[in-house]
């Protein structure tokens, strides 16, 4: 099976959860990963876990798309990682802010393919906000495709998740 | 180190010096180094477009008469000179690998002492051949693959007449022609959307609400929301994009704002059809049926071209391969002429992709000459990487059935 991965980076796992729904119909699966630790000479069992959806694309390859979450506690091993998604809320004070804080934690790690960002709830001061998070890319030095994007309507995340993989395709 | 051809440049800044320093290192396996003074140098590389340029040539051939000189141009350079060899700009990696080659066996240091002048001349004829059959290979390689994702045939989900109101019918054209380039430009210093732009510019830098007027049509532009309100709808607006103003627009402050009397007689109490619009959506539109598929006089073609960011595409008017074209540029820079080949489509495509995010200002022509040096080429993904990114796209693309966007990818190894 042929499984490539997409990361999807949000400070709330709701809007990942809503967008897996939208993009492969169906509500997320839950992945359990159990971490032993042993401290003062007792076993215990951690549990962690992901969210994560299936888009297949044809028989014995799919998509695998999973959410990170906001503070990146999860530490996956990604292969074939084909990029990561970022969601800013559009509505928040700080969208740089919130980019900055996000970029921060998994730049080196998860940021080194390419990055999309999506902005929803991007009403008021829509274009003020994407100026905010494209200045702030700049200053990271990062290339990004920022959209405005409606999480329930599957044309605008189609076309965030297919702006990161033509920047994969096309990247210099 | 003394097996390394030394090679003096002329006229290049420290960027575009440094660029050609990592070309040899990356791309000639380091059979060339970058000379320090013109002495020690075997081979001469001319930017013949820098200041002095061609004084320098023509000194360096009275100090030098057996020196291999290599002359990079803009535009066409017509010399008699056996030795002088010309290179258009942007290089093409291979033809420069190909010409440096021969010219290290016509250096001094490895040529006959006396080198017979037809010896030099046949040499030099075949590097030209060379070169041109590269030319010649690489268009009709973009030519074929333009026939394969012609969208003539394959575009269902645009309706061709509407696509036209955005990109044109404007076939394809010969860049290297100027006489041919002059129909693909269009003048948009006497349109509307001009007229518009210098309007919302002044309402930005005033930080007022200002009413245009032209053609019997008026606009409200408001600057803190970056709004545009608009009294007719799109049937109307869309031709007179295509006029040519005979008069300059009236422009008038609304002074007290969303408050002032005149702006609420206008808009709130107004019986024609009032739409505000969002700059840069109306921008965008505008811009597209203004140009259909050509480019501003004043873009110089043969220049790289950037993207400062991307366009919102997911709330602009959409077109096929607009994504495509978006990718690309934001990557690197590249001629239009270059992108055109990457994507293997029309120019009218990517020509109007460019005029509306012109429009929008992020996008424009590079003058750095660093940039204009090499001809850029994306990076080759693994093929099975490639085949699969392009399977998902497709897939996400079928499903999108009111995207608009014309996927047809040919996928690399098993189309």
């Amino acid at each position: 099976m042929n499984t490539q991965n997409i990361l999807l980076v949000s400070s709330d796992k709701m809007n990942d959860y809503i967008v897996i729904k939208t993009l492969t119909g169906s509500k997320p699966k839950k992945q359990i990963i159990k971490e032993s630790l042993v401290k003062s000479n007792k076993l215990s069992v951690l549990s962690n876990g992901y969210m994560y959806g299936l888009l297949p694309i044809e028989i014995n390859h799919v998509v695998r798309l999973i959410s990170l979450g906001s503070l990146g506690r999860l530490k996956i091993e990604l292969k074939n990682h084909l990029g990561t998604l970022i969601f800013l809320n559009g509505s928040g004070k700080d969208l740089s802010g919130e980019l900055r804080l996000l970029t921060k934690e998994h730049r080196k790690k998860y940021f080194e393919k390419s990055l999309s960002i999506a902005i929803f709830n991007n009403n008021k001061n829509a274009q003020a906000n994407r100026e905010n998070v494209n200045n702030e890319l700049r200053k990271q030095k990062l290339t990004a495709a920022v959209f405005d994007i409606d999480l329930h309507d599957f044309k605008d995340v189609s076309f965030v998740i297919q702006s990161l993989l033509l920047s994969n395709l096309y990247s210099a | 180190m003394n097996d390394k051809t030394a090679i003096y440049l002329h006229g290049f800044d420290a960027r575009s010096s440094l660029a050609i320093n990592n070309y040899f290192t990356n791309h000639c396996e380091n059979q060339y180094i970058v000379a320090a003074i013109e002495k020690s140098a075997s081979i001469f590389i001319v930017d013949i477009d820098s200041e002095l340029g061609e004084l320098f040539v023509q000194n360096k051939r009275t100090e030098y008469p057996a020196q291999p000189i290599i002359v990079i141009s803009s535009s066409v350079f017509s010399n008699s000179d056996p030795l002088l060899f010309v290179l258009k700009k942007p290089l093409v990696y291979e033809q420069m690998d190909s010409l440096l080659r021969q010219m290290v066996l016509i250096t001094p240091k490895n040529a006959p002492k006396e080198p017979k002048l037809n010896n030099v001349l046949i040499n030099h004829f075949q590097s030209r051949m060379l070169v041109r059959d590269l030319t010649n290979k690489k268009n009709k390689s973009t030519k074929s693959v333009n026939t394969n994702q012609s969208i003539s045939t394959e575009n269902t989900k645009i309706d061709k007449n509407k696509l036209a109101t955005f990109i044109g019918r404007q076939a394809d054209i010969d860049i290297s022609n100027p006489q041919e380039v002059m129909k693909v430009v269009y003048d948009p210093s006497k349109t509307i959307l001009n007229s518009i732009k210098k309007a919302m510019d002044r309402s930005l830098y005033e930080k007022k609400i200002l009413e245009l007027s032209n053609l019997n049509k008026k606009f409200i532009i408001d600057p803190s929301s970056k709004t545009i309100f608009t009294f007719v709808n799109e049937s109307v607006l869309r031709p007179i994009c295509l006029l040519e103003l005979r008069e300059k627009s009236h422009v008038k402050k609304i002074k007290k704002g969303r408050n002032d009397k005149r702006f609420k007689s206008l808009v709130e109490n107004s019986d024609l059809e009032v739409t505000e619009r969002n700059w840069d959506e109306f921008l965008w539109k505008m811009a597209l049926w203004t140009s259909r598929g050509k480019l501003p006089r004043h873009i110089d073609i043969n220049k790289p071209v950037y993207l400062s960011e991307w366009p919102n595409l997911t709330r602009l008017q959409m077109f096929p391969h607009a994504l495509d074209i978006a990718a690309v540029m934001s990557q690197q820079t590249m001629t239009l002429s270059n992108i055109v080949a990457q994507l293997g489509i029309e120019q009218r495509y990517v020509f109007a992709f460019f005029s509306a995010a012109y429009t929008l200002g992020i996008a424009g022509t590079t003058s750095r000459q660093s940039d204009q040096l090499f001809e850029k080429k994306a990076k080759s993904l693994e093929v099975d990487l490639e085949t699969s990114i392009k399977k998902i796209i497709k897939v996400l693309d079928q499903k999108t059935e009111t995207s608009g966007r014309v996927n047809k990818i040919k996928l690399k190894g098993n189309a």
